[in-house]
């Protein structure tokens, strides 16, 4: 399996990377190149082998519904960018995009 | 009656709904993955941490109560309970989620394969197929005439956090188009989110609103939510399609938002198959795209080209650990299922031996339930008896017409207003013992739903005895024959319309208050 620079171009306007065209070609090429490692996983022989999404063995971690402190207002605006009033403040959302998930 | 634009469109074409249900889990004291509290409304941004402000570094974890309400959620919508279930993330970029993730689920949800029985009873007409459908049985009830019953399939239903609120400053109506800049509000983030994905299944406007409502109930039974559409707690997307009649392939579809009543899943949904309709029928192709209902100007608009699944970039959530969802658990869980509606109608059906209708009424309201029920055992009859029919009609016939409009017209809850179930129950054996007639009894229900008065009270303030007595009937009926000899005459030759002329006179002389089925009875035998 390889990527095209046309999909490594994609990739990275979703994850908003600002990427000129010879810095995508560099990186599709290492890309590429980390690829051909995962080739070789792809050559073993893993049936029955459920695919692994963790680190550890750990199940079922919640916690009780019980409430904590909220951050006081001084604190919730404090690495925000800018701030009207209580609420966040951003800039002019770009056009052809409403809503979110 | 469907709307004849509507009608016309679905001769010719099929249309494939599928609804996208969101519902905040209000019940839980706090958010899906941090302490704080869940609530509508409130100072913006007051009930945020590092966690739902997503800050690098805070660390989610699940509400267990959330979790549990969930698959409770799936067993009430007899769904299967994945054994092994995990969160995902699901990337993003839009200033509504900080995090420029949302933490969703993706394969495999909490709970999937679930259906949905619904009844369809007001615009039934707007299915054609429904005798040769396999999801459709048509409803043989005597007062569901028309109506049919259809089976929709549901997809699965998954655990998420809910998104911040976003204000657009600066354009019309809050719309994002024109607007200088933006505010948000992350006070709904995190908030614990039921996401609900029916099949294909619906197949018209009508279908889709009667869904909606019955999962709205089934949520309120159950208690998870207070599904209140207008502050959003319970939110409908729907995906659209229509195909010719007879083709098997689906059309291209489009996504409708903004759909917030019961009205507007309907009325959206309506107008967007006659604009589809027209499309294709002038040779046009349907764009697949997110719309957007506008309920005052009723029409769709097109909202915005939405990113495919492929780009959402779904991956495993490194913060939280997977689950187990073991038999033991499940069972746990299902032990706290209340009775569903459409088993508490049964039952009210079977003890009481109302319509499917009127125990519906019923089935779907707590308050009016517990009403009704004391109201049948003030009135005095031993349930599941030969008697407690009458009694129970009389009683829900009395709260459907004369109690509902006495609270929608004073604008009262049942709860509220000065009617008991005492006052209704002693109303009714009142007149179920012939002491009034039921014209009476309009007049006491007046006055006690004025007063507060008992209608026993008021019966004998007012004297509104009904006389039943035959022989001071008799007495009253013999007098008028002497003075009424013509009339007598008349009648006996055949004018038997006189009939209704002695019953008034009989009123008349005892004030309103003769046993009309007495006097009747006395007056065919006199006169005969």
């Amino acid at each position: 399996m390889s990527l095209t620079q046309k999909e490594v171009a994609h990739y990275a306007f979703l994850a908003r990377i600002e990427l000129d065209e010879a810095a995508t070609a560099a990186l599709t090429e290492d890309i590429n190149a980390l690829l051909v490692h995962l080739k070789h996983i792809g050559e073993l022989d893993l049936d029955g082998v459920e695919p692994m999404t963790h680190a550890t063995a750990l199940v079922n971690v919640t916690r009780s519904d019980e409430r904590r402190d909220s951050l006081p207002p001084n604190l919730v605006f404090k690495n925000a960018p800018a701030h009207e009033g209580n609420a966040f403040l951003v800039p002019r959302i770009g056009s052809g995009t409403e809503g979110g998930a | 009656m469907a709307d004849t634009r509507l009608t016309e469109a679905l001769e010719r074409y099929e249309a494939v709904i599928g609804l996208e249900i969101h519902t905040e889990i209000t019940v839980t004291q706090t958010k899906m993955f941090c302490g704080c509290p869940v609530a509508f409304g409130g100072e913006p941004n007051t009930r945020t941490c590092p966690t739902c402000l997503g800050h690098p570094g805070a660390l989610p974890v699940p509400n267990e109560e959330a979790i549990a309400w969930t698959v409770l959620a799936g067993l009430a919508t007899a769904c299967t309970i994945a054994p092994w279930s995990q969160f995902h993330r699901k990337n993003y970029f839009y200033p509504d989620m900080p995090a420029n993730y949302q933490i969703s689920q993706f394969e495999p949800p909490f709970c999937a394969d679930g259906r949905l029985d619904i009844e369809l009873t007001e615009n039934a007409d707007e299915r054609l197929d429904v005798a040769t459908a396999a999801n459709c049985t048509p409803l043989d009830e005597a007062d569901r005439a028309g109506g049919y019953r259809a089976t929709i399939g549901i997809t699965r239903l998954h655990l998420e956090e809910d998104t911040g609120k976003m204000n657009h400053i600066g354009g019309a109506d809050g719309r994002i188009a024109g607007a200088t800049h933006s505010l948000v509000d992350f006070n709904r983030a995190g908030t614990p989110l039921m996401e609900l994905v029916t099949e294909p299944d619906i197949r018209t406007p009508e279908e889709a609103r009667a869904f909606a409502r019955k999962l709205r109930l089934i949520w309120l039974s159950l208690g998870v939510s207070d599904c209140n559409m207008e502050e959003g707690s319970m939110r409908v997307d729907a995906n659209i399609s229509i195909r010719p009649r007879g083709v098997r392939e689906f059309g291209t579809k489009t996504e409708l938002k903004n759909m917030n009543s019961f009205k507007g899943i309907h009325d959206g949904l309506a107008y967007e198959i006659i604009r589809q309709a027209a499309v294709l029928d002038e040779g046009g192709t349907v764009v697949q795209e997110t719309r957007h209902w506008d309920a005052s100007a009723k029409v769709t608009s097109a909202m915005r080209s939405k990113e495919t699944a492929d780009d959402y970039r779904y991956f495993p959530e490194p913060d939280t650990v997977p689950f187990e969802f073991s038999s033991a658990y499940v069972d746990a869980i299902a032990a706290r299922l209340p009775e569903l509606p459409d088993a508490r109608r049964e039952r009210i059906t079977d003890t009481f031996g109302l319509s499917m209708h009127d125990a519906g009424v019923l089935a779907v309201d707590t308050e009016m339930l517990a009403f009704f029920e004391e109201t049948v055992a003030a009135a005095g009859v031993e349930v599941e008896g030969i008697e407690v029919k009458g009694v129970a009609q009389a009683v829900i016939n009395l709260m459907l017409n004369d109690l509902a409009a006495h609270l929608n017209a004073e604008d009262v809850t049942l709860a509220a207003c000065r009617i008991t179930p005492a006052h209704i129950a002693e109303l009714v054996v009142l007149v179920n013992e012939d002491t009034i007639s039921s014209k009476q009894a309009k007049e006491v229900f007046a006055e006690m739903a004025a007063s507060g008065e008992l209608p026993t009270a008021i019966v004998e303030a007012r004297g509104l005895k009904q006389v039943s007595d035959t022989g001071e009937l008799e007495a009253i009926v013999d007098t008028l024959i002497a003075a009424h000899e013509d009339k007598v005459a008349e009648y006996r030759a055949g004018k038997t319309g006189l009939l209704g002329f002695f019953v008034g006179q009989v009123m008349r002389e005892t004030g309103g208050q003769a046993n009309p089925k007495v006097v009747n009875e006395i007056l065919a035998a006199k006169l005969a």
